[in-house]
């Protein structure tokens, strides 16, 4: 078969597998439901990964004319290159073996074809957000995932959590997306196309003949941005994240850990150029390093399982956005591909200490749980290993390659250098981005070694709900684990391949994409692998034998603690300064219409009602109702009018 | 060409009056057979008077209004009378005055 056609069979599997289990799932398919979705996975995986594997390729397709308005018309086309490789590779494994995965986690549940069939139309989503070849089959993916993403969290829709989650998700994102759609807008004003190609080739134009930063660069890159915020729940839009927990799981492993939520760095990523020449990568820098720092201090102190990893998972989102501010892609890209293995794994591993506990994911509850689930326990703790970036798991090289950028290549290619970001000059203000990168990997590995000891070490703890039978995961859910714990251990082995990959990136992509050297003897490296098992024997301290595998309660009462325990108050925030005002003007607007608006009308309404009160009187006492009286009343109506009409022609 | 004995006032007249005994008829009795009756007279009154300035103006029209009238009237004497007929069948009366479910109480 020719390229293009494999191409096109990545995207199209899930779709046809949603259509037939979205047609034949509730009447004929039933329990047997995730065949479809499971079989369809497969092929793209398979497809993607030979296609992978045949090398650096790169192909444009152009499927067919969506639709023309004027000048603008919409192609929906797909091109496939190195960086989309990886991103469809990374999707479709993930996707498989999640897919798997549920088979067992999921049996039984009432809407068991709906969530292979949105999970399905979530894969299509995803694969056309990845290979769209302009920003309208970009963000057609990009809308098809967010409205996946609401179905999922929202699949117990029956609980008000859920619902609510659903919603938050849903309008939060659509905030960003506000802003990517403007900056989608914005670049067809200013470039008057929107297919990738054309658009990069004019920035590079732009940016070569100009000496300063081009404003309606860094307008159209502040905007995407935007979008890249809200969907990749960065600072200040991140909220919606660790509520999407609500959702099943595998929804939680596949979207909100290794896939929808690197839309936005695959959105950074493919449009550095914009950010590039317009002088964006800065604040990209900045706001990543915040929110990994943030959000890994938030994590230190939560107790929902499942809540820890979403925080766990916007902080390495904010590393990845501190890749690309810094210049290194490449590396952020690699650390997206290696956390997609690590943090779907614990998702997953979460999800079977879930279900062995019978739905309860509260850490205080359980303890000392290696011994009832040895094998979830191990792939935990090799989910951990990587995320806490001890050395030689994943999760080190990726995030060394990302702290190692941010100090060396401190915008070398910017055409500006003298640009100043809040009055810090770049080439300081980088470095310092790296020294809390350092630090945030140190809380990193506290806080993922706290989940691992208070959950699976100790004195074991069963909660009541349990009633003392902890159910083992079966087969369909020990493979993937057992599958992603061995890519959790080995995906940072092959950043050189990706590199090498991403090396042959066509020259149109705009910017260049480079790749720190991490090698053995840098003291970058040493250093961080020092902080992160610095942290991870800090943890040891606290929550370790020496205090009773408990929490330390001296700490539980500073006012440290307890602004980490409400995340910093960002959630009180939005409803005291948006959502309360906003609900203050709604009930403004309700009263103004019934007092005003209702008020008036029912005046109106009283004019008519007053006449026939009026005229009613004619039809009370003797004559009511009687054919006589009637009869009287025409007669002198009609004696009226005619003495009208004479007086009239008089 | 006025070569008729009768004049046209003494025609409009006997117009004039058929409505009028019509009318008065309507508005006086309670007998719903005989009201009805009353109304036939009234339209045989307007239909006296509509030949008559028909017959005055030299054309048709009031003739050709006479025939509508006419038919107009069997129908509604048909219909009326079905209805009278049933009223009776329900309260065994014919007086009008019993029949005041339209108006208010």
């Amino acid at each position: 078969m020719n390229t293009e056609l494999l191409i096109l069979l990545i995207p199209l599997l899930p779709l046809l597998a949603a259509m037939v289990i979205g047609a034949l799932g509730p009447r004929l398919l039933r329990g047997q439901s995730h065949w479809p979705a499971i079989t369809a996975a497969a092929g793209s995986f398979s497809v993607a990964a030979s296609m992978l594997f045949r090398g650096p390729t790169s192909t444009t397709l152009n499927l067919f004319t969506w639709f023309t308005a004027g000048s603008f018309e919409a192609r929906v086309s797909f091109h496939y290159d190195p960086l989309a490789a990886i991103m469809l590779f990374t999707v479709t494994l993930v996707s498989l073996l999640v897919l798997v995965y549920s088979r067992e986690y999921m049996k039984g549940d009432p809407g068991y074809p709906r969530f292979f069939a949105c999970m399905s139309l979530f894969i299509f989503s995803m694969c056309t957000l990845v290979l769209a070849d302009n920003f309208v089959v970009l963000f057609l993916g990009w809308e098809g995932v967010g409205l996946c993403s609401y179905l999922l969290i929202g699949f117990f829709y029956r609980r008000p959590a859920a619902a609510a989650a659903a919603k938050k998700a849903f309008i939060v994102t659509r905030l960003g997306d506000c802003g990517l759609l403007l900056g989608v807008l914005l670049t067809f004003v200013h470039f008057g196309s929107l297919d990738f190609t054309t658009v990069f080739k004019s920035v590079e134009s732009i940016a070569f003949g100009a000496n300063s930063i081009d404003a309606r660069l860094t307008w159209i890159a502040l905007l995407l941005l935007c979008g890249a915020i809200g969907k990749s729940g960065q600072l200040l839009l991140h909220i919606w994240l660790p509520d999407a927990m609500e959702g099943p799981s595998p929804v939680s492993a596949l979207i909100h850990a290794a896939t929808m939520v690197t839309a936005g760095v695959y959105l950074v990523a493919r449009t550095q150029g914009i950010f590039l020449y317009g002088g964006v990568l800065p604040v990209v820098a900045v706001l990543g390093c915040a929110t990994a720092f943030f959000a890994a201090t938030i994590a230190c102190v939560q107790v929902d399982i499942k809540r820890i990893l979403a925080y766990s998972t916007i902080s390495q989102l904010g590393y990845m956005f501190l890749g690309l501010g810094a210049g290194v892609s490449g590396s952020a890209i690699f650390h997206l591909f290696t956390h997609a293995f690590f943090k779907s794994l614990l998702f997953l591993a979460a999800g079977a200490v879930m279900h062995a506990m019978a739905g309860v994911i509260d850490l205080r509850k359980m303890g000392g749980l290696f011994r009832r689930l040895p094998l979830t326990g191990i792939v935990f703790l090799a989910g951990c290993l990587a995320l806490a970036g001890i050395p030689g798991a994943a999760g080190f090289f990726s995030k060394e390659e990302i702290i190692t950028g941010a100090f060396r290549n401190a915008w070398l290619w910017s055409p500006d250098h003298e640009q100043m970001v809040a009055g810090v000059q770049p080439d300081r203000l980088m470095p310092a981005l790296g020294w809390v990168a350092i630090l945030t990997a140190g809380i990193t590995a506290f806080y993922t070694l706290r989940l691992f000891m208070r959950v699976f070490v100790g004195p074991e703890k069963l909660p009541e709900e349990t009633g003392g039978h902890v159910h083992r995961p079966g087969v369909w859910m020990a493979i993937p684990m057992v599958l992603l714990a061995i890519g959790a251990i080995t995906a940072g082995w092959f950043g050189a391949n990706l590199h090498d990959l991403l090396y042959h990136m066509p020259d149109a992509t705009g910017g260049e994409w480079i790749s720190p050297e991490v090698d053995g003897d840098n003291i970058l490296g040493l250093i961080g692998s020092a902080v992160a098992i610095g942290g991870a024997i800090l943890a040891l301290l606290f929550y370790g034998p020496l205090r009773n595998w408990t929490t330390n309660s001296r700490i539980d009462r500073t006012w440290f603690y307890k602004l980490l325990w409400n995340k910093f108050y960002i959630d009180e925030f939005y409803d005291r300064g948006i959502v309360r005002p906003l609900r203050a003007v709604g009930r403004l607007c309700v009263g103004f219409d019934e007092v005003g608006i209702n008020n008036g009308l029912r005046g109106v309404t009283w004019a008519p009602r007053g006449l026939g009160w009026l005229l009613r009187i004619g039809q009370r006492g003797r004559a009511a109702g009687s054919l006589g009286g009637y009869a009287m009343v025409f007669a002198a109506g009609a004696a009226v009018l005619v003495g009208w009409l004479l007086w009239m022609v008089r | 060409m006025d070569s008729s004995p009768v004049n046209t006032m003494t025609l409009l007249g006997l117009g004039a009056a058929l409505f009028g005994i019509g009318l008065a008829g309507f508005l006086l009795r309670r007998n719903l057979l005989i009201m009805f009756l009353a109304s036939e007279l009234m339209l045989q009154g307007v239909i006296v008077t509509a030949v008559s300035f028909g017959r005055m103006h030299h054309n048709l029209a009031g003739q050709a209004f006479a025939v509508f009238v006419l038919v107009l009237a069997a129908v509604e004497a048909a219909l009326g009378l079905g209805l009278a007929v049933v009223m009776f069948r329900r309260s065994g009366s014919l007086d009008a005055e019993r029949w005041r479910s339209l108006g208010e109480e």
